[in-house]
């Protein structure tokens, strides 16, 4: 029951923007996500954690430029070890909690992305992660070609600004930056 | 500067250009300078540089930059950077992230023109769609706007700048000139030009006290009179200025600074200005003015009588009077106006006026003499009295209150030098707060009337100047006289201080004196006026460097309005100066731009500690001082080095070699020769010695050098004693040879061997002779010697073996072996063998059934000489010294020792062999 309430949260919340300026516009030119990967591992040279998610939910509205992407932290998998997943999940992200990571927002560049080209972009935003919102621009690059987009991302989450708490031994050896890949592929609605 | 060349700096030399990788024309959008020091500037491009100790860094955060020109920056109290731009909104910076705040947050349009923070923590935005105030703590946005719907005449907000008046800003539009918003209520408090502003777009403000100065688009620099509400684009009689302003900034002297499209453009803002009507009147000759409490100027220029108002200053307002009629040049030396409101004018030979202000009737003063023929020279009141000088002494009326009424006498006393005053020549004269009278006199120096009694200081010697000019009272009640030629006087009610130009001060022919609000002095003479801080002993000239050339002051042509403002009249017109305390206490600042360490730059704010090689220093240093660049000079002190300050009108200082120590280098500027006041700016550093100058080098050098001289010192002993030892075992040597020599038992038994053979072998008794007596000769020449040959001790040790055998025959049995090639190349002590077989001799029985056998052989380094033992009943006498003489002359003369073996049946000694030296 509870988890189907989330879920539809979860629904609501990368939906409705789209909802929304579909709404005002009816020409709107939405742009869902058909494949992605999202991975991320501590900014370190020896790799301490790592996981990846290809279930990257996302739309983008290319005539307003807006977006809204999200991602349930169950679906990260991948880790070191089964250990380090149990722990990702129950004591640093507590995802029975804070079951999404979250990123809306705008673009900054006035650009057309209704037309094909290669955007390097800003997006400015506020990102979620751990059930802290932080507003942040992160910088990525727009691929638009034939009525797809394909978006690669590379950006750092500061452990520190989303509260995530780590053990003291782990924190030693868990860098308080963790590095976050994103590409993925989107079609038009 | 930024310019569309990049960024210049200028300290009032040379402009000197900073380099910036990268940087195309037009570049430079925007500059700001933050609390501590660092320069940012915003380019076109949206990119972002960072200037500090001569570096340049590009800012480059995580998020990435602006894609639009940089159009404004802001530091809030927090040290967060706001910048503004052209197309993105605002971007504010907190050193670790850079956040976006645009239309999507509330912000009244992306066009963002100007930034400002009253208070540091709320950022008022000029944007092209009004006002928006925003305030951004712990990740949240507020923000609001205020645009045309509220009220705001023009939308386009192009400045934003600090106001006077509390709680409110300077807004400067692109259509619609300036006004005064209250950011605390949020409402517009003055001026608005609705309806027609004409001089287009507003780039800057800047407010002065009495007026507010604009940088325009198209017309230049737009003076706002606050005390009578008009603009003017006249406001400077010498200055053309470009047409587009784009930026205005005043500097720590008060000048103001316009920037525009090719030139820099500084003016003396409104501190100090030539007065004049904007309508290309000019006045020239003004001998004499006066400010009066209606806010009315009197003046005379070109011998006529003007009334004009200290506020503003139009040809319309100008009012001019003819006194004595019909000749109407007349020159006027004097003004003063009487508690009735009666203006009061004195003349050169014309006598002396009373004036009705409102009707313009006036009276010559006729009743008394002095007055009426004579050249007034100096007018000065309290309450009924009214003082003159002239060149005949001084008058002394007293308004009754009859005089209300213009025609009526005035009764006068006379003073002059019959009275007891010095001269009767009076230049000037001054009541003071405690209602004394003062003269400035020709020949007597200064005089007082006290209690109606003269006093002449120049009488009692107290004075020394004999010609004064001018008086004044400043806010302390101390009274200050100007010379001829002597300077200033400060009389403090003891004694006469003077200041001259070791002070500062310019020029010692003073012409007027006058106290500003701030207890200056300001101190007119014929190259410009010098105010004088005598607290802080900081004289600030503005002459030609201040547009002031040929100033051509006339003596006491100088007034005070009720704003305090001062009136000077000159040949060339009238000055008005507004004294303010900031720039009249500025000093120029000596700042050391950069510290070289054999020509290569030092990073100033590392840790200065040097080697002992990194020794030769070059400190540049500058002082911005833009009123009068030439005029700085510099002292330097490097304490550690020097014991005092050094003058230098150099911008830089060498200082090789230096010693090792501790460093200080001072650097001190100023415009006149009075450092005293002026602001230090040091350097520290230290330079470490080398290591052998070091205490601990120099303390272990010394205990080595202790330990080995007493080890020299003790080996010369040891070798001095070994030497004496191997003397004195010489000397027991040829002690105990020449004892053998005269042994009478070796002579006995010799004498007996030679007597049984004498008889029956007459021939070997001679052979025995011989080696008897080469025996004794050998033994007499080598006991003197250190060392022999093993040859010469075995031919003396065969001259005794044989003299023995013949006494002892086959009892005695001696068989010598040695390496003969040791015999010539090895040495011996000499006697040491024959010591050897002599007391093998001399301790066994040697008889025929026990014959003691000695055998003699060389064996590697060693001579061997063994022979049984058979040991005598009585023991021949023996001092023992003999085997102990050969062990101690071997110790001394060789490392080696010699072995004893003594077997019970077998005596061995081995001697080691010595080769050569």
């Amino acid at each position: 029951m509870i988890s189907w309430i989330k879920s539809l949260t979860v629904a609501l919340l990368f939906f409705l923007p789209g909802i929304i300026t579909a709404g005002v516009k009816p020409t709107a030119l939405i742009y869902t996500v058909k494949k992605s990967l999202i991975s991320f591992h501590s900014n370190t040279k020896s790799e301490l954690i790592k996981a990846s998610s290809a279930e990257l939910k996302g739309i983008i509205d290319a005539e307003q430029r807006t977006f809204a992407f999200s991602v349930l932290m169950k679906s990260f998998d991948g880790f070191n070890s089964p250990l380090q997943k149990e722990h990702f999940n129950e004591n640093y992200m507590e995802s029975d909690k804070f079951a999404t990571a979250s990123f809306s927002g705008h673009i900054i560049e006035e650009d057309d992305f209704t037309k094909d080209g290669i955007y390097n972009i800003r997006a400015k935003g506020k990102f979620n992660i751990h059930g802290v919102e932080q507003e942040r621009i992160l910088q990525g690059d727009l691929l638009v070609k034939n009525g797809l987009i394909k978006l690669n991302c590379i950006f750092t989450v500061l452990l520190s600004e989303h509260d995530i708490k780590i053990p003291r031994i782990v924190h030693e050896k868990l860098a308080s930056e963790i590095k976050v890949v994103v590409s993925a592929d989107f079609i038009k609605k | 500067m930024g310019t569309s060349e990049g960024i210049f700096k200028y300290n009032s030399t040379i402009p000197e250009k900073i380099f910036i990788p990268g940087a195309q024309k037009n570049y430079i959008a925007a500059l700001y300078e933050d609390r501590d020091g660092t320069i940012w500037a915003g380019c076109k491009d949206g990119k972002i540089i960072l200037l500090k100790n001569h570096t340049i860094t590009f800012l480059n955060p995580k998020e990435g930059l602006p894609k639009v020109a940089i159009t404004s920056i802001y530091e809030d109290a927090k040290k967060r950077l706001w910048f503004a731009t052209a197309g993105e909104g605002i971007y504010c910076y907190d050193s670790t992230r850079l956040y976006n705040i645009n239309t999507a947050d509330g912000l009244s349009d992306n066009n963002v023109n100007c930034l400002y923070s009253p208070d540091g923590k709320q950022i008022i935005a000029g944007t092209d769609r009004g006002l928006s105030f925003i305030t951004f703590d712990q990740g949240k946005k507020n923000i609001h706007f205020f645009c045309s719907k509220n009220g705001l005449p023009d939308n386009i907000v192009r400045s934003i700048v600090p106001a006077r008046q509390r709680n409110t800003v300077w807004i400067g539009m692109q259509s619609k000139g300036i006004l005064l918003f209250n950011f605390m209520h949020e409402q517009i408090e003055g001026i608005t030009m609705a309806k027609s502003w004409p001089y287009s777009q507003v780039n800057d403000i800047i407010e002065l006290k009495n007026e507010t100065v604009i940088a325009t688009e198209e017309y230049g620099i737009i003076c706002y009179n606050k005390k009578d509400s008009n603009f003017s684009d006249k406001v400077l009689r010498d200055t053309v200025f470009p047409k587009r302003i784009a930026d205005l900034q005043m500097d720590n002297e008060g000048n103001i600074w316009a920037a525009s499209e090719n030139k820099l453009v500084s003016f003396t803002g409104e501190y100090l200005r030539y007065w004049y009507s904007g309508k290309g009147t000019n006045f020239t000759k003004v001998h004499a003015l006066f400010a009066d409490d209606e806010k009315k100027l009197w003046f005379t220029p070109d011998f006529r009588l003007y009334e004009s108002s200290t506020d503003k200053f139009s040809k319309e307002d100008l009012r001019s009077y003819d006194l004595t009629p019909p000749k109407d040049h007349v020159d006027i030396t004097c003004f003063y106006k009487d508690k009735f409101g009666y203006l009061w004018v004195g003349t050169m030979g014309e006598g002396l006026f009373r004036m009705n202000t409102i009707t313009g009737k006036w009276r010559r003063i006729n009743e008394n003499p002095i007055a009426y023929y004579g050249n007034i020279l100096s007018i000065a009141g309290n309450d009924n009295q009214v003082w003159i000088s002239t060149l005949n002494g001084v008058a002394k009326f007293n308004l009754s209150e009859r005089n209300y009424d213009l025609a009526e006498k005035i009764n006068y006393t006379n003073y002059n030098k019959k009275d007891g005053l010095g001269s009767d020549y009076i230049y000037h004269i001054l009541i003071d707060s405690k209602k004394r009278v003062w003269f400035a006199t020709d020949g007597a120096g200064v005089a007082v009337f006290d209690n109606n009694l003269f006093i002449n200081f120049y009488t009692g010697k107290l004075f020394p100047s004999k010609v004064t000019y001018s008086l004044t009272e400043d806010k302390k009640k101390h009274i200050w006289i100007s010379t001829y030629n002597d300077g200033l006087f400060m009389y403090d009610e003891k004694k006469f201080i003077q200041y001259g130009i070791k002070n500062g001060l310019t020029d010692l022919a003073i012409t007027s004196i006058a106290a500003d609000e701030y207890n200056n002095i300001i101190a007119v003479n014929k190259k410009g006026i010098d105010v004088f801080n005598p607290e802080k002993n900081i004289v600030q000239h503005y002459g030609s460097e201040s547009g002031f050339t040929e100033l051509q002051p006339n003596l006491n042509s100088i007034t005070k309005d009720i704003n305090g403002d001062l009136w000077i009249g000159t040949e060339n017109g009238i000055v008005r100066f507004s004294s303010q305390q900031s720039f009249s206490t500025y000093t120029p600042v000596a700042v050391i731009e950069s510290v070289s360490l054999f020509n290569k730059p030092v990073i100033m704010d590392h840790e200065n500690g040097f080697n002992y090689n990194e020794n030769s220093f070059s400190f540049k240093f500058a002082a911005a001082y833009y009123k009068a660049p030439e005029k700085v000079k510099f002292q330097y002190w490097l304490e550690g080095y020097s014991k005092k300050w050094e003058t230098t009108g150099d911008r830089m200082i060498n200082f090789p070699q230096l010693r090792a120590g501790k460093y200080k280098m001072k650097i001190r500027a100023s415009a006149s020769d009075n450092f005293e006041a002026s602001p230090v700016a040091f350097y520290a550093f230290t330079i470490s010695k080398s290591f052998w100058t070091t205490w601990w080098f120099r303390i272990s050098t010394l205990l080595i050098a202790v330990v080995l001289i007493y080890l020299f010192f003790k080996q010369r002993v040891k070798s001095i004693r070994k030497k004496e030892q191997i003397e004195r075992e010489r000397f027991q040597l040829q002690y105990d040879a020449l004892k053998n020599q005269v042994n009478p038992h070796f002579l006995f038994n010799s004498f007996n061997a030679l007597m049984n053979i004498v008889e029956d072998n007459p021939k070997e008794a001679g052979v025995l002779i011989k080696h008897l007596s080469q025996f004794y000769r050998k033994m007499t020449a080598y006991s003197q010697k250190e060392l022999i040959t093993l040859e010469e001790e075995l031919g003396l040790l065969n001259s005794y073996l044989y003299i023995q055998q013949k006494r002892y025959g086959n009892a005695l049995q001696v068989a010598i072996n040695i390496n003969p090639a040791l015999k010539k190349s090895t040495f011996i002590p000499p006697l040491v063998l024959q010591l050897l077989a002599e007391n093998a001799v001399k301790h066994n029985t040697i008889s025929k059934f026990k014959p003691l056998q000695i055998n003699i052989f060389s064996e590697e380094d060693m001579i061997i000489m063994q022979n049984n033992i058979n040991i005598k009943m009585e023991k021949e006498e023996s001092e023992g010294v003999g085997l102990q003489n050969i062990k101690n002359r071997y110790k001394l003369l060789t490392n080696k020792e010699i072995v004893l073996e003594e077997t019970g049946e077998m005596f061995v000694v081995k001697l080691p062999l010595i080769h050569s030296n």
